[in-house]
């Protein structure tokens, strides 16, 4: 599993100064991948929903996407991008 | 894919607003002057429309802005404001409260008593109507909660007072019947991208004829182009090149809604689909729904899930569903102190004329299975 891209979000959440950017996948997000998350904090995993919808909330970033997709949303907050750097560096490590 | 974000801008529209986008583009810009890009009294006949819609005889004192928040700038700052009061509802759109609070004039500004989902009772709001109480700005239906206020009552107060009554009808103006003359309105806001099924970049106002509202934004228009100092009598608030475009698109919506669709079908249409989510919501377990059986509905609603953030909410619906919605605050934030959602907002649903019973059916199933997560 590889990234291919990563953009910022349009759907901006500044309203509550998070700002968004969605990692893109050359692959869907399977289970194995969504657990291997825990590593940057706790996951809400949430298996019964159509797509099942995970989610690792800190004070200082969030991920979240739904499983079978290809792309993942961060939520940085004060826009440091300090931690966009460290989810990028780390999130294939161990899967 | 379910779209369910009409608050924001409507989709779909009617086919004959493609055609008449793409006549207007294509049709050679003729004349000697400006060369609009449109058929004789295009603008004038879109005005004719809109006047259908609020029950105004004069369409000449209708006037076409880029949208309902140039609107609100050309009207407050040119009202005369200065050391004056005036009262807003809690429920009013970024668009008028940005303008009151920046403004560069003294201006005392008052929120309108209301309970929690922001249901103003008309008659506290004569108890806070002072000496120099200048105007009253009311957000007809909210784009938060959908709760639809009594402009006629409000109306009677204003005109009883001699308050300049202002009107935000961005919501509702499309889908739930509105008489200026009958509620006293001295100016209305509107869009052309919301319940018109216009398209955005096109917006405008009513201005009753005996309000004083000074010109604020200058520019060309074709007409006596040889004087330079303007006279504030002339109302010349169109300045600039229009938007053609979009008056055509909205001309052709409002031709499409008003004689093939019938307004009072429309607006029966909109209630009654709204009355039908809103029965088969209000039944949902975890589901909190700003509104209650007590108020008059716009078709919209808000709402939150326990256990979930409404971003959370927002993104399972459109990433795990294919249903689109709008989540936040929706660019009115003085209603979220009121429903206590300022931290985190709500995920709001709004319908539209082309919303099916089988898509809001598939929506409700939806929302019966993340709740009981």
């Amino acid at each position: 599993m590889e990234i291919i891209k990563v953009e910022k979000s349009n759907e901006i959440c500044a309203e509550i100064n998070w700002h968004s950017y969605d990692i893109f996948f050359d692959e869907q997000m399977d289970k194995k991948f969504i657990f291997s998350l825990k590593k940057f904090g706790t996951l809400m995993y949430l298996s019964l929903l159509k797509k099942p919808f995970f989610k690792v909330n800190t004070n200082e970033y969030l991920i979240k996407g739904t499983q079978y997709n290809t792309k993942l949303r961060v939520g940085i907050f004060n826009n440091n991008i300090e931690y966009l750097s460290f989810i990028l560096e780390n999130i294939l490590i161990l899967y | 894919m379910i779209y369910l974000n009409n608050a924001a801008t409507s989709y779909r529209k009617p086919p004959c607003v493609n055609d008449a986008i793409n006549k207007c583009l294509l049709d050679l810009p003729v004349g000697q002057f400006r060369s609009n890009q449109c058929e004789n009294n295009l603008i004038l006949d879109c005005k004719d429309n809109i006047s259908k819609f609020i029950n105004v005889k004069k369409k000449e004192n209708i006037f076409f802005t880029s949208g309902a928040t140039e609107s609100f700038n050309l009207i407050i700052n040119g009202l005369k404001l200065n050391n004056t009061h005036v009262l807003i509802s809690v429920n009013e759109h970024n668009s008028v409260i940005r303008p009151l609070y920046n403004s560069k004039e003294n201006i005392d500004i008052e929120l309108i008593k209301c309970d929690e989902f922001g249901y103003i009772n008309p008659l506290d709001i004569e108890s806070q109507i002072i000496p120099n109480t200048k105007a009253i700005f009311i957000n007809h239906c909210s784009n938060v909660t959908g709760i639809v206020q009594d402009i006629n009552k409000i109306g009677e107060i204003a005109k009883k007072h001699n308050l300049i009554f202002i009107v935000d009808v961005a919501q509702s103006l499309g889908c739930i019947k509105i008489d200026v003359e009958s509620a006293n309105i001295g100016i209305l806001v509107f869009t052309a991208h919301k319940s018109l099924m216009g398209i955005s970049g096109l917006g405008g106002f009513y201005l009753k004829g005996n309000i004083d509202v000074d010109i604020v934004k200058f520019g060309g228009n074709a007409k006596n182009s040889h004087l330079i100092k303007i006279d504030k009598n002339n109302k010349e608030f169109e300045v600039g090149t229009q938007n053609i475009v979009a008056i055509a698109a909205l001309k052709s919506s409002t031709d499409f809604l008003i004689n093939e669709v019938k307004l009072n079908t429309l607006y029966a249409n909109e209630l009654k689909k709204t009355l039908y989510l809103y029965s088969k919501l209000k039944k949902v377990d975890n589901l909190i729904i700003y509104s209650n059986d007590n108020y008059n509905k716009g078709p919209l609603f808000s709402f939150n899930i326990n256990y979930l953030d409404p971003s959370d909410v927002s993104y399972i619906l459109y990433n795990s569903y294919e249903v689109i919605t709008r989540v936040g605050l929706h660019c009115a934030p003085l209603i979220h102190k009121n429903l206590n959602t300022l931290n985190k907002g709500t995920v709001r649903i709004s319908l539209s004329y082309y919303t099916t019973y089988s898509e809001i059916d598939d929506f409700i199933k939806i929302i019966h299975e993340i709740t009981s997560i």
